[in-house]
């Protein structure tokens, strides 16, 4: 996966036939994150804001799934190029995209069993974790990528 | 400042506004209800600008990411948002800023929609 080309309004990442099956395979996994993973701190009844948070957040996750529906669905959505097939999207999605992938690779780690090296908490690998250490890393990259695209954008 | 004829220049009937200049001589005193300042209606909390947003550092968020979601959150310039980044990653926390209840609350709910932990607290 590779940023091939930006202008003022999209950017066009080339994916291999297995980079866009994976995509797809990620994509389906959002919302990853379970929506108590946040915590409400406002106010002397924190119960309350908690369940007024976790409404926000599950309806956030709603909108967010069905435009990804859509997003993943546009026809224009892989174009294919001189160079193969390229994963287009416009700037105007870009944050949005951002978040969105970002849930699945937080999602991801959260499911992993939260690992880290500086507690020395590490990743059990069996079967089962593997789509999400896949997620994981493949989100991580199409983040970098995204945010790379983002700071080539051209002055319109 | 004195004199009215200014304010009729222009006019093609300034008989019109005559009543004007109809008004008793004496004004009776009136008893006006005490000015009261517009924040007493908001609630005190609101007003109180000593909540702090916090950001507090995972393993998982990519530095570059977490750079690029304060500066479109708080509008900050990129050094500003390095700096505070690398204060969550070296430090475990950063205030990041010290607000209102709502806009604490606002800028809380923005960083969560980009799942970086972020917490509000009231400043002791």
């Amino acid at each position: 996966m590779r940023l091939t080309k930006v202008d003022g309004e999209r950017l066009w990442l080339q994916v291999s036939p297995r980079e866009k099956r994976l995509l797809l395979e990620i994509f389906q996994l959002y919302p990853l994150i379970d929506t108590t993973y946040h915590r409400a701190t406002r106010s002397a009844d924190p119960r309350v804001d908690q369940k007024l948070l976790e409404e926000a957040l599950a309806a956030l996750n709603r909108e967010n799934r069905e435009r990804l529906d859509a997003f993943v669905q546009d026809p224009q959505r892989f174009a294919q190029t001189k160079e193969g097939c390229c994963l287009v999207v416009e700037f105007q999605n870009l944050e949005w995209l951002l978040q969105v992938v970002n849930d699945i690779r937080v999602g991801s780690w959260l499911k992993l069993g939260m690992p880290d090296q500086k507690s020395e908490k590490r990743l059990v690998l069996n079967l089962a974790n593997v789509p999400y250490i896949v997620a994981l890393e493949l989100c991580g990259l199409l983040e970098a990528i995204l945010l790379d695209a983002g700071s080539r954008r051209p002055a319109t | 400042m004195c004199g009215n004829a200014p304010l009729f220049q222009g006019i093609e009937n300034p008989g019109a506004f005559s009543y004007i200049w109809v008004m008793p001589d004496t004004a009776t005193p009136s008893i006006m209800p005490d000015l009261e300042q517009d924040e007493q209606s908001k609630p005190k909390a609101d007003l109180d600008p000593g909540y702090l947003v916090i950001c507090w550092d995972d393993p998982v968020n990519l530095m570059d990411y977490v750079t690029h979601v304060f500066q479109i959150v708080f509008g900050w310039p990129k050094p500003k948002a390095e700096y505070h980044m690398l204060q969550v990653h070296r430090q475990g926390k950063s205030v990041l800023t010290r607000e209102g209840l709502e806009r604490a609350e606002y800028y809380v709910h923005q960083l969560q929609k980009y799942s970086l932990h972020a917490t509000m607290e009231h400043e002791q």
